[in-house]
């Protein structure tokens, strides 16, 4: 799922010291299952907040900020403050600022993209949204993500004892790896041929992306026709 | 601002009808005076119903008085305000001595907390209301708990063969308890812990191993358990999956081709195969010169005796326990006595402090068996004609390199190796494990962290062989104690979990020490086991969607204990923290601020926001107390509470507020000295600021 | 004098072609715009080896670009190899960049993936990686053998002109002491079916591993289709020594060398006195062709060097010009 991190708290406190009536508005999906702004951390922001010398704090938690129909229940309350800030990740910070256009609305988080889940508290990059996904091709081991620099025919000379030159004590060479697991199926042929250059132009380098389900897109069925 | 903030935690009170006792013995109250005022104040609250005098809340005469009283005037929730002799008289808050349902009362320890105000009269009744009046909000924010009798299923399984597991067997079996005996093997008398204890037996005969007598004995044992009528033999068997908590496990073993699913409510996993350290190296050529312990004992039980020059390295890996060094020594010593023409042990430390121990070093070191005491790590290599040991000696400092033989990797691993289905049953995907090796006060080495679960066998890092029989009684009765007649009698005060509001995160699950929380997938959400859970509190200040709540110290709970608005808060864990904090306060405080003691289950429950409320209600200080992580009795709460202590006061400073005001201590039960100094020195440090204001911002640039 | 015709025609080609031991060097441009630098270390080098490497922004350190500086080895009577790395450009600019380099009269070219910008002076960069080393090997030889460009055009202005394109030849990186082993000789392989013409090993210290590497090599017969050259790069003290076997990635150093370098009283001597040593092993290795050596800030001793591995006088090719590549006619 999409993983973030609480923004460093002095660089939130730029943020909301010049307002003194503020909504800390957390979000019911990933960001809470990541523990980073879902209905517990908004309330410890909020109490750090109030301590801090805002006089009007509120707080509301709601299912999900990348859909707008979840923010009604708490439109009112957010009008009704001078700042928000968006305890989503970034398309929910997005989301929050179109809901309320005229007002400044901030992201109380860094997010980092999306993530497996290592066990409680720990988190790995995974997918960066290449739109062009070629896992099949690699055994699962993604060498956009893995690598650290995102060969497609690597690895690079800095592989060693399966350790990435980028920092050898902590990062694990994603091509030690996808040769690893192609070993173990059987299929290291893969590895022979020469992979072609990609098409960047599937991700954001080629705009900003839209997708559409046309069967769903679809206006509903008139009877007047 | 308190009723905003209420908002934050808790749901509304519920409703009931509360009786006030105010206990009119001379020790609570600083003098008659002080009484009257307390007792006009509280009758006028509109939450209170009735408030009743009592001549006293410490003696059986005078909590039936108070029984009568309550009845008569039809409350059923009630405030017991007196002093700290209350306890011993009323456990669990009293409900029962005063004829109320479970977590319908509160106790207010008037005179404890007052005795800190070493002001009287009016300072002094002020605050006596405060502390009843909040015990009153906090009787109000519980729920009536009810007893429940939860179906068990009344079976047990013994996993693994061996003496310990034999002893368990017929224990149980003759209990009335019918058991399932599943070894992997076609005998269940086989087992590494015999070996060790006949080779043990020949060679050094003063030590009287198993506490059971002769190998005929030990058999004897195995065949009764075997033949008994409640045991059910599963021979070559091996542990495919477990599931399922205490009083309701499911087991799968696979018989050849078969899988066999047997319900049990308890198991008793028999550790007697030990884990071997590994051997170094892999090539034929170096397997002829080195071997470990086990089959060191095998050659010398089949009368293939080495000769030659024989190391025997004890602690390459780890220091080892007692029954590797017991074993080493008469190993030694054999070789010496059997011709062996160089015997050395290498260790990191002569260990003697054991039964047996010192006997044993005194005689292999007369028998010729040298010594080496090397630092840091030794390195094995294999060479033409056997192997070349290079180490440091640790008391000359020089490099002793010798060429030997054979060399004997006298390690035993802790049990449990990694990957077995009993290790992913005991630690599933979490961190903390508690196996036999621990080292936690609270844990006996019969006792794993999961409930329901036991482990028997010598633990080959710790235990003396003597000590089996002693574990395999504990475990029985452990056992015997969940399971009863077939129901297990238990408060309704486990964790709760909100199906509504848990999104499926995983967090509680994974972190519960005790691996008491499964997920229903048809729910939705996590569920939590009645009977597993230990009450701990982790999973509520864990949970990222707050849809935990523990009774007993639920949010609202905890919500209305700091409406006191006292100016130090203390989180007290109710193992350590809180006695001592009750033993010292009642000893005399002497400092004017108001201390506010606010027992936990462990320190593990206090989540940030809860310390973040009481800075907000006016504290200057908050502590959070527990007990050393090493020995906490829910294994890694405390530690869990010194991190997140730590990370808020990182929070804090970020924020630019002062993080000096959080504080987190560990201290024992009943330490009231380290209590003092902890919490002593800041309440004082108080008196002395001038601006009795002081907020959280001020005197922050100067650091 | 081989009779094959020759893909560019360059300096070194023509020493590989007619079967010499080829040797090349190399030279990190200065890191502001300072040309006596370039001077004085081309002074060092010219007569000296057959080709000179001109890195590109090596450890992602700014320093004039390999292109410019090349012209500058050109002007100076030095055949330079162009480096380029795929950190720093994407496939527009690198093929644009090869175009340049040629008109400006470069004719080798080693493509490499490009050390990551966290080791350099602008870690906060954006890295490109639009393509990687052996899709850009691919890309040159395309351009070289079938005048294309990576997106198929033919390389001619407008449809009614020339296709004239650049003729590079071309050169990898291969590291013999990467994991896994195994591996590292398939990469070699795809490098050689993309089209790679020689090969400059990492800096060589493990001999006997090197020799293992190249028993590999010989198996799938890859010495016969790239010209191998071997990295060296002469030690100068123990304690550059100490450094290069703990702290760089992908070198090793054996425990000799290590004890050699430091019971020597003049570190400097003794480490030139390896290299020559080291070439002299090398030369008879099967498979082996060539060396490339990296004197890193010690140009100064590269005569020496070569002098006492018997590698001097360099071969002066001449010229034939019916071996010289075609360049005005679509292959």
């Amino acid at each position: 799922m999409i993983v973030a991190q609480r923004k460093p708290m002095d660089e939130i406190r730029g943020f909301l010291d010049r307002y003194s009536r503020v909504l800390v508005l957390g979000c019911g999906g990933c960001v809470t299952v990541c523990n980073a702004g879902g209905e517990r951390e908004v309330g410890t922001l909020v109490s750090v907040l109030k301590l801090s010398g805002i006089s009007e704090v509120e707080q509301g938690t709601i299912e999900r900020q990348c859909d707008a129909e979840f923010f009604e229940e708490i439109r009112a309350l957010g009008e009704s403050c001078e700042a928000i800030l968006s305890m989503a990740c970034g398309a929910g910070v997005q989301m929050a600022a179109r809901i309320f256009p005229d007002k400044p609305v901030f992201p109380g988080l860094n997010t980092q993209g999306m993530a497996l889940n290592e066990g409680a508290g720990e988190w790995t990059e995974a997918c960066l949204g290449c739109g062009d996904c070629k896992l099949g091709i690699f055994g699962g081991v993604c060498p956009m993500t893995q690598c650290s620099k995102s060969l497609c025919n690597g690895p690079c000379g800095g592989s060693e004892n399966g350790k990435c030159e980028v920092d050898p004590e902590t990062v694990e060479c994603g091509w030690q790896k996808i040769y690893d697991r192609l070993a173990r199926i059987g299929r290291l042929d893969v590895l022979e041929t020469v992979e072609e250059p990609r098409d960047w132009s599937k991700t954001h380098d080629g705009r900003p992306r839209h997708i559409i389900r046309q069967d769903l897109a679809e206006e509903g069925f008139s009877s007047n026709e | 601002m308190s009723k905003e903030a209420a908002t934050d935690l808790c749901s509304p009170v519920s409703p009931g009808t509360v009786g006030v006792l105010l206990c009119g013995c001379h020790g609570t109250m600083g003098g008659p005076g002080g009484l009257d005022a307390v007792h006009a104040a509280l009758a006028s609250d509109p939450d209170v119903a009735a408030v009743l005098s009592c001549p006293d809340l410490c003696s059986a005469q005078g909590i039936e008085d108070a029984a009568t009283k309550l009845a008569a005037a039809s409350c059923d929730r009630a405030v017991l305000a007196g002093c700290k002799a209350m306890e011993s008289f009323l456990p669990g808050q009293g409900t029962a001595q005063v004829g109320l349902a479970d977590g319908c009362s509160a106790l207010a320890m008037i005179r404890d907390v007052c005795g800190q105000v070493s002001e009287g009269g009016q300072v002094w009744s002020e605050r006596a209301i405060e502390v009843t009046r909040n015990a009153v909000r906090r009787v109000l924010a519980q729920r009536e708990i009810e007893s429940l009798k939860l179906p068990v299923i009344p079976a047990v399984m013994v996993l693994g063969g061996g003496q310990a597991a034999a002893m368990g067997v017929l224990a149980l079996a003759e209990a009335g308890r019918d058991v399932h005996w599943v070894v992997a093997g076609a005998d269940p008398e086989a087992d590494t812990l015999s070996e060790f204890g006949r080779f043990l037996r020949r060679t050094f005969s003063q030590v009287d191993c198993l506490g059971c007598g002769e190998p005929d004995e030990e058999s004897r044992t195995v065949r009764q358990a075997q033949a008994h009528p409640r045991v059910t033999m599963h021979t070559n068997a091996m542990l495919s999956w477990c599931c399922g908590q205490a009083g309701h496990f499911e087991v799968a073993l696979t018989v050849g081709e078969g899988q066999d699913v047997v319900p049990v409510g308890a198991l008793v996993a028999s550790l007697t195969d030990l884990a071997m350290l590994p051997v170094d190296g892999a090539s034929a050529h170096e397997r002829t010169s080195m071997t470990d312990l086990l089959g060191l004992v095998r050659q010398l039980d089949e009368g293939t005796i080495p000769k030659g020059r024989i190391a025997l390295v004890l602690d390459a890996d780890r220091e080892q326990g007692r029954l590797a060094n017991m074993l080493s020594l008469a190993a030694a010593r054999f070789l010496v006595e059997a011709g062996a023409s160089c015997v050395r042990v290498y260790c990191r430390h002569v260990r003697v402090a054991g039964k047996h121990l010192e006997a044993l070093y005194r005689s292999a070191r007369a028998a010729g068996v040298e010594f080496v005491r090397h630092d840091g790590d030794l390195s094995i290599s294999s060479t033409a004609e056997g192997s070349q040991i290079v180490a440091t000696d640790a008391q000359l400092g020089c490099v002793l390199d010798y060429s030997v033989d054979l060399v004997v990797q006298a390690g035993i691993a802790p049990m449990l190796p990694e990957g077995t289905p009993l290790v992913s049953l005991l630690n599933r995907t979490g961190r903390s494990t508690l196996g036999p090796a621990s080292r936690n006060v609270w844990f006996q080495p019969h006792m794993t962290n999961r409930p329901g679960i036991f482990v028997v066998g010598a633990d080959g890092s710790d235990l003396d062989l003597g000590r089996v029989d002693s574990d395999v009684g504990q475990a029985v009765a452990d056992s015997e104690a969940l399971l009863g007649d077939g129901a297990y009698i238990c408060a309704d005060d486990a964790a709760d979990i909100d199906p509504e509001k848990c999104v499926a995160c995983l967090t509680c699950i994974r972190i519960c020490p005790h691996k008491a929380i499964d997920f229903d997938s048809e729910k939705e959400s996590a569920v939590t086991s009645k009977i597993a859970c230990r009450r701990c509190g982790v999973c509520a200040a864990e949970c990222p969607a707050r849809a935990i709540q523990l009774p007993r110290y639920t949010d609202a709970e905890l919500d209305a204990e700091l409406e006191q608005h006292s100016e130090i808060a203390v989180f007290a864990c109710a193992n350590s923290a809180a006695p001592a904090a009750a033993s010292a306060i009642r000893v005399g405080w002497g400092a004017k601020a108001a201390v506010q003691v606010i027992p936990v289950p462990c320190a593990g429950k206090v989540d940030s926001r809860h310390i973040l409320m009481a800075l907000e209600r006016g504290a200057k200080h908050v502590f959070v107390l527990g007990c050393n992580p090493e020995s906490c009795q829910y294994i890694d709460g405390a530690s869990r509470a010194r991190t997140r202590t730590a990370e808020l006061k990182e929070l804090l400073g970020q924020a630019g507020l002062d993080a000096g005001r959080v504080h987190w201590g560990a201290l024992i039960s009943g330490e009231q000295e380290r209590f003092l100094a902890m919490v002593h020195e800041v309440a004082l440090s108080l008196e002395t600021e001038t601006d009795p204001e002081r907020s959280m911002t001020a005197g922050v640039n100067a650091q | 004098m081989s009779e094959a015709v020759l893909k560019s025609g360059s300096n070194l080609e023509r020493v590989f072609a007619a079967g010499h031991f080829a040797v090349t060097s190399e030279l990190g441009p200065p890191k502001s715009a300072d040309l006596a630098i370039i001077d004085k270390k081309a002074d060092y080098l010219r007569g000296q080896v057959d080709a000179v490497n001109l890195t590109d922004n090596q450890t992602a350190i700014v320093r004039i670009s390999s292109i410019a500086a090349a012209r500058l080895l050109l002007d100076r009577g030095i055949e330079p190899v162009i480096q380029m790395t795929c950190r720093d450009r994407n496939r527009l600019a690198q093929q644009a960049d090869i175009l340049g380099a040629y008109v400006l009269g470069v004719r080798n070219i080693v493509c490499l993936s490009g050390d990551h910008q966290c080791f350099g002076n602008h870690p906060t960069a954006k890295h490109v990686f639009d393509i990687d080393s052996v899709q850009l090997i691919k890309a040159v030889k395309d351009m070289r053998d079938d005048g294309v460009f990576m997106n198929g055009d033919e390389i001619r202005n407008t449809k009614k002109s020339d296709v004239i394109a650049p003729k590079m030849f071309i050169g990898g990186a291969a590291n013999p002491f990467g994991d896994p082993f195994e591996f590292r000789v398939i990469r070699l392989a795809k490098k050689v079916a993309a089209g790679v013409d020689f090969i400059q090993t990492q800096c060589i210290y493990d001999m006997d591993r090197f020799e293992r590497w190249m028993v590999a090599v010989r198996e799938r017969g890859l010495h016969k289709k790239v010209q191998i050259m071997a990295g060296l790069t002469p030690l100068k003290s123990s304690r550059m020594t100490q450094y290069m076997a703990s702290n760089v990635a992908g070198i090793s150093v054996p425990d000799y060398y290590l004890e050699r370098m430091a019971a020597a009283e003049d570190g400097a001597a003794e480490g030139i006195q390896i290299c020559v040593e080291q070439i002299k092993r090398l030369r008879q290795i099967e498979g082996v062709s060539g060396i490339h050596l990296m004197a890193i800030e010690w140009e100064s001793r590269v005569p020496e060097i070569l002098e006492r591995a018997g590698l001097l006088p360099r071969p002066v090719i001449e010229v034939d010009e019916e071996q010289a590549p075609v360049d005005n006619e679509t292959v």
